[in-house]
């Protein structure tokens, strides 16, 4: 009968559930054991991490947080899928200007974004514009490399077709070349969302406290772990949303590989 | 009245046609070395020739999608100098936008020359059943088997409702069984619509089974070795074709020119693997 239940499990959804349900309250479990055993201040158990959510939640830090960074998340993502992808378009139509910017944009990608929050500081300043700099700065990159790469990867065979029943520029562009492209943007898109996710907490906690990276790090000096461990259980989800998000839009937007 | 005056009836004039390639080595070769020919309008031609002898640049001359280093191609009196809404091509990989449906690929063209959507509707519907595809409109091409898209491929090229229907090597990829019932299929159609097609093989049968004449190339450089008329009755479907006494004398009159064509087609790409092989070496 168990050899029977493990063969199942993976094919059903409640099987998947059970499976990391499980595995959650045995961390959990593990969690409060240990928690127990130390010093409660600096390592809170569970329910204590619990309390410190629902008072926040209560004293609606945790929403003004919540907003902030996620204010700060889709402002600096729009730019950067806006600049990525026009920036690519260009390169991919005009190729001397790829060999221009492709250079500095591979040097930024692989420079981390916190080398450059002290100059961004210096430059730019420690406000809004600052923390978009730097969450713009991470995600722009990646969204641009694979956007010229899946507009450079049109397949030679489609674009014969089209010219050959007399396709437009624009035809081609609108019928090959960005469809061919949406796998590659996608996954440009997906390693953008988990850089801009890094780089915007490394925005929040460097610049001036703000966000749930300020909450993180201004509770931790108040010695208040049990809220920045509850600030830091939700950015992990919404990382987490954000992922399974962009998975349904991936489907969504191409059915023909799904199907 | 030179040769290549225009009788009235020929929807297809290919006059004194070169085109040479720089081959990766750097070397000269010709494409296609003085090729001339023509073709009645409704007629059914075949390029037939070892690789290498040029049949498929020459298709693609037609379809304007490669100009020639000199000679012209006229299509209905006028000179091709790109593609035209004249002429449609089928390709041996189908070509098919993988992320459309079946529909939408039929529709493509009539999209890109924006006729008004009931129309494109009424078109894509119409030569989806001539194709015996209607019930597959909305499945996406990598769900249907290799002979089933290009039945797309060839609807779709009927769909833009051209004079000449320029085919490359369209069951090449196809299985041996599938290709015989599209063979059957694509003279159907052509009787039933009266297309002027023009259908490059390297598959002596089918080229015979097929077309009215075979021009017959050999390659290195590519010429016109020589065209000769099938003369088989029509429809060819109704009776068994290719047993019937025409058929076999017209085939092995081909390949007995074939034949050595083919022998030193093969010895060259030997040759120049060893020269290769030297080359490592």
């Amino acid at each position: 009968m168990a050899a029977g239940a493990l063969r199942r499990v993976p094919t059903s959804r409640r099987g998947t559930f059970l499976v990391h349900g499980s595995i959650v309250l045995m961390l959990l479990g593990g969690w409060w054991i240990f928690a127990a055993s130390v010093n409660p201040l600096l390592f809170p158990t569970p329910p204590r991490v619990w309390d410190a959510y629902l008072e926040m939640l209560a004293s609606g830090e945790l929403l003004t947080a919540a907003s902030t960074t996620a204010w700060t998340f889709g402002v600096s993502l729009a730019i950067a899928i806006t600049a990525g992808l026009a920036v690519a378009l260009l390169a991919a139509r005009v190729p001397a200007v790829a060999s221009v910017t492709d250079p500095y944009i591979v040097a930024l990608y692989s420079t981390p974004v916190i080398v450059m929050v002290p100059l961004i500081i210096l430059w730019i300043g420690v406000g809004d514009l600052g923390r978009i700099t730097i969450v713009v700065v991470g995600a722009f990159p990646p969204i641009y490399i694979n956007a010229v790469d899946g507009l450079r990867d049109a397949r030679p065979d489609l674009l014969e077709v089209a010219a050959s029943f007399g396709a437009s520029e624009r035809d081609l562009l609108r019928e090959v070349i960005v469809p061919g492209a949406l796998p590659y943007l996608a996954a440009g898109l997906r390693i953008a969302l988990g850089r801009a996710l890094a780089a915007i907490v490394v925005a929040e906690i460097f610049l001036s406290l703000s966000g749930l990276g300020g909450l993180i790090q201004s509770s931790v000096g108040f010695l208040r772990i049990d809220k920045t461990i509850a600030a830091a259980l939700l950015l992990s989800a919404a990382g987490t949303i954000t992922m399974k998000v962009m998975t349904r839009l991936e489907r969504r937007l191409e059915p023909w590989r799904t199907a | 009245m030179t040769e290549l005056a225009d009788d009235g009836d020929d929807k297809i004039v290919v006059a004194d046609i070169t085109k040479s390639f720089h081959t990766q080595g750097g070397q000269l070769t010709w494409a296609l070395d003085g090729v001339s020919m023509r073709v009645a309008a409704g007629e059914f031609v075949s390029l037939l020739g070892p690789s290498g002898c040029g049949k498929t640049t020459l298709l693609r001359i037609i379809g304007g999608l490669e100009s020639p280093d000199s000679g012209t191609v006229e299509v209905n009196g006028s000179a091709v100098d790109g593609p035209g809404r004249d002429r449609a091509m089928v390709f041996q990989g189908f070509g098919l936008l993988p992320w459309r449906t079946v529909a939408q690929n039929v529709a493509f063209p009539l999209r890109i020359r924006k006729l008004d959507p009931a129309e494109i509707e009424e078109r894509t519907d119409h030569y989806l059943r001539l194709v015996n595809l209607d019930r597959f409109k909305d499945r996406y091409p990598h769900q249907l088997s290799g002979g089933m898209q290009q039945r797309v491929g060839l609807a779709r090229a009927l769909a833009v409702d051209p004079d000449v229907l320029l085919m490359d090597e369209p069951f090449g990829a196809i299985d041996a069984q599938q290709r015989e019932l599209m063979q059957e299929e694509l003279l159907r159609i052509w009787e039933d619509t009266a297309k002027t097609i023009v259908l490059v093989t390297h598959d002596l049968d089918e080229a015979v089974y097929l077309s009215d004449r075979v021009v017959l190339l050999s390659p290195h450089p590519g010429r016109v070795r020589t065209i000769v008329d099938v003369d088989l009755p029509h429809p060819r479907y109704d009776y068994d074709a290719r047993s019937h006494e025409r058929f076999v004398n017209v085939r092995r009159e081909i390949w007995s020119m074939l034949r050595k064509d083919v022998q030193v087609a093969v010895e060259r790409e030997t040759a120049e693997l060893d020269d290769g092989v030297a080359a490592d070496g």
